[in-house]
């Protein structure tokens, strides 16, 4: 990558942004941090798929899905295929779509990407913006824009999701993001999903790494959910420590429509979870949910910022972590209302869990509200395991490890719980069971997970 | 004998509050611990338990002839010691079916059998609900968290079924029950007690008494066990309070 002019440049402007000195919250986890650094012109990206995988199940014998697979970046299949039935062609008609953007006719790709075009006018003004307020009045935050146009400008492939009017699938969808590769890498894929009015779709969107894997992303997912749509949205990463992924999830909610967002870190070395969500016409309801899992020296950071834009909007964020060993977590929450914004209820809240000295956890919760007749609340705690609770439970002879895991597992159950597809929340349990317990490096059915032991 | 306590001295954050315990329990018997608040009767109860913010400052219990103190609180509940506690503790998110399955299922590892299957254990379950009165609904919901007084008292003495210890030491179980809790508590708590453990009631008031009839009664106060008798002096004390055996402790 060191002759990509490109990347020279983004690399120069992220040493000038790197954040100085040791503030609480920006500071520690920067995908500028990352760009700067001096091993990033080192880093490959790959530009096409050269190897296909082969096909792979992630590690959920009962679940039953429609799986995508994308690796580095590119989705495995044929050219021109809906990747969701392969007999079929690309394209945006009266049936479900999951497809490379590039296998789209160019009408059909300059009418989805006019559904995600605000994002740029909001590019635009980003320079002018200074006050918290106005950077929601653009839908904005400077950096995460940034990032954003250095996804779009460099993604090799851009995955569609595609459900027209009504539409609802007859099983949850499934995309596995795979990164593989014995070299450093950069990887920056971008999805654009777009539900029309009234579709309705469950998908469980998951990044695995071999656990040895060196990987940096910038992952952007932008979402369009037309009235009355409803998306359940489970996005989880299970990488290798020494992966750093920045996943960017923007959603613009219409009125009526409904989306369930599940942000769920199961593994990895530096993860940032940033999240925007605008509700822009009446009715417009979005949920957020979070669940960290860090330990030795791992790095977890959360954003959301939700804008109500428009009257009678509801939001409702929860985040939770168990942070073990030397492990840190950040969450930044910001709720805006907008002066237009009446009768918006919104809810944050932010809890950690601290079961090593060690352990870090920072959160801050931030309301913004420009409108007089709401409903906000807002609050954050971080804390250690009731030391009662675990006497009590010892006192019945569950060993004082045991007691510990049934405790934080029973912590992350109200995260889980909150998953509607109940396959897809019994297959999480178990999984999250397994992290606990030390068993999940990789997904166990996954090719990553090393056959004999041999790493 | 299955415990020998002798002269047990025990402190919390430099207060010397047990000074000088000796009892013996032996299989078959029922026991009572009786004496005012403050006198040592729940840092007993904690004391055999393994509870660590207590620091034991001298003195030996013996516990089937083992040193009670080698073992870890989970040892000693595996070895079959259960507390029934004054204040059971909420635990969020743990509902009591998969706490006992835990519980039941380390406690038979510790013996060298096998876990209980699902059905068995439901079963085994069901049966021991019965005993206490308590419902499906109750037992599905997480340990003791928006239980009343007597669902909590009752939740314990279940565990206490399932558990089936060698000694059970219920520390104040009768506080904060009506009269029809009561009964039940304590119709379970004899349905339990046969010739191979032993019970020891810690209480307040005579009441209890009345329905779990003891082979022995002990008073505690200052710290020690200042008078020994049966269940006549239960009644005596109900009449004359614990006064007189303070001054009994002084004269010493």
């Amino acid at each position: 990558m060191q002759n990509n002019k490109d990347m020279q440049q983004w690399a120069a402007l992220a040493k000038s942004r790197m954040p100085a000195g040791r503030g609480m919250f920006l500071q520690h986890i920067s995908l500028w941090r990352e760009l700067g650094a001096n091993d990033f012109l080192q880093r490959k990206m790959p530009l096409a798929l050269t190897v296909p995988p082969p096909q792979f199940h992630c590690d959920i014998k009962s679940l039953d899905t429609h799986l995508v697979s994308v690796c580095n970046g590119f989705a495995t299949g044929r050219a021109g295929q809906n990747l969701l039935f392969p007999e079929q062609k690309a394209a945006l008609g009266d049936k479900p779509c999951v497809c490379r953007l590039s296998d789209l006719s160019e009408g059909e790709r300059n009418q989805l990407q006019a559904f995600f075009a605000h994002s740029e006018t909001a590019a635009k003004q980003s320079g002018k913006v200074r006050r918290t307020a106005d950077f929601a009045e653009v839908r904005c935050e400077p950096d995460t824009e940034d990032f954003a146009r250095l996804n779009r400008s460099f993604t090799p492939e851009t995955l569609v999701v595609y459900l027209p009017a009504g539409c609802r699938l007859d099983k949850p969808l499934q995309i596995v993001n795979l990164c593989i590769g014995d070299e450093a890498l950069f990887l920056q894929p971008h999805c654009l999903m777009l539900l029309e009015k009234g579709a309705s779709l469950s998908l469980v969107h998951c990044t695995d790494s071999h656990p040895k894997a060196d990987i940096l992303a910038n992952a952007l997912t932008e979402i369009r959910l037309e009235p009355g749509a409803s998306l359940e949205y489970i996005q989880m990463q299970n990488v290798g420590d020494r992966c750093k992924i920045f996943h960017q999830i923007q959603a613009e909610v219409l009125s009526g429509a409904r989306l369930s967002l599940h942000r769920i870190t199961l593994n990895g070395g530096i993860t940032q979870n940033n999240t925007e969500v605008n509700l822009l016409q009446e009715g417009a309801r979005a949920e957020v949910f979070g669940l960290y899992l860090q330990d030795r020296e791992q790095k977890t950071d959360n954003r959301v910022k939700i804008n109500h834009i428009a009257p009678q909007t509801y939001s409702r964020e929860l985040f939770k972590g168990v942070m073990d060993d030397s492990a840190e977590a950040y969450f930044k929450g910001h709720v805006f209302v907008s002066p237009q914004a009446q009768q918006t209820e919104a809810y944050q809240s932010c809890r950690n869990l601290l079961v090593s000295p060690k352990a870090q956890a920072y959160a801050k919760p931030y309301l913004e509200i420009y409108a007089d007749d709401v409903q906000c609340n807002h609050g954050v705690t971080v804390g250690q395991l009731d030391e009662d609770a675990l006497f009590y439970m010892r006192c019945r002879g569950i060993s004082a490890d045991s007691a510990r895991r049934l405790l934080m597992r029973a912590y992350a159950d109200e995260i889980l719980k909150e998953i509607g597809v109940e396959e897809l929340r019994l297959w999480l349990t178990s999984l999250v069971k397994k992290r606990f317990s030390g068993q999940l490096q990789a997904c166990q059915e996954c090719i990553l997970a090393c056959p004999g032991g041999e790493c | 004998m299955l415990l020998e306590i002798k002269n047990l001295q025990a402190s919390i954050n430099g207060k010397q509050i047990l000074k000088g315990v000796n009892l013996n329990v032996n299989r078959g018997e029922i026991h009572a611990i009786m004496g005012p608040n403050g006198n040592g009767k729940s840092t007993l109860a904690s004391v055999i338990a393994g509870k660590e913010m207590f620091k034991v400052d001298g003195g030996e219990i013996n516990y089937k002839g083992k040193n009670l103190f080698d073992l870890k609180v989970e040892e000693r509940a595996c070895e079959g010691i259960f507390l029934g506690f004054q204040y059971p503790v909420e635990i969020p998110g743990v509902s009591i079916t998969s706490f006992m399955r835990s519980a039941v299922n380390q406690q038979r590892k510790y013996k060298g059998l096998d876990p209980m299957d699902t059905f068995a254990f439901m079963k085994y379950m069901e049966e021991k609900q019965a005993l206490v009165g308590m419902t499906d609904k109750l037992a599905n919901r997480s340990v003791n968290e928006g239980f009343s007084g007597g669902e909590k008292k009752k939740n314990e003495i279940f565990q206490m079924a399932m558990l089936q210890p060698e000694l059970a030491i219920l520390d104040e179980t009768d506080s904060g029950l009506d009269i029809d809790a009561l009964r039940i508590v304590a119709g379970g708590v004899n349905k339990l007690a046969n010739k191979d453990n032993a019970i020891v009631v810690i209480t307040h008031y005579q009441r209890l008494l009345d329905y779990i009839v003891p082979d022995f009664v002990h008073v505690l106060a200052d710290g020690r066990i200042v008078k020994t008798g049966n269940k006549e002096l239960a009644k005596e004390l109900e009449e004359k309070g614990y006064d007189w055996l303070k001054d009994r402790v002084t004269d010493k």
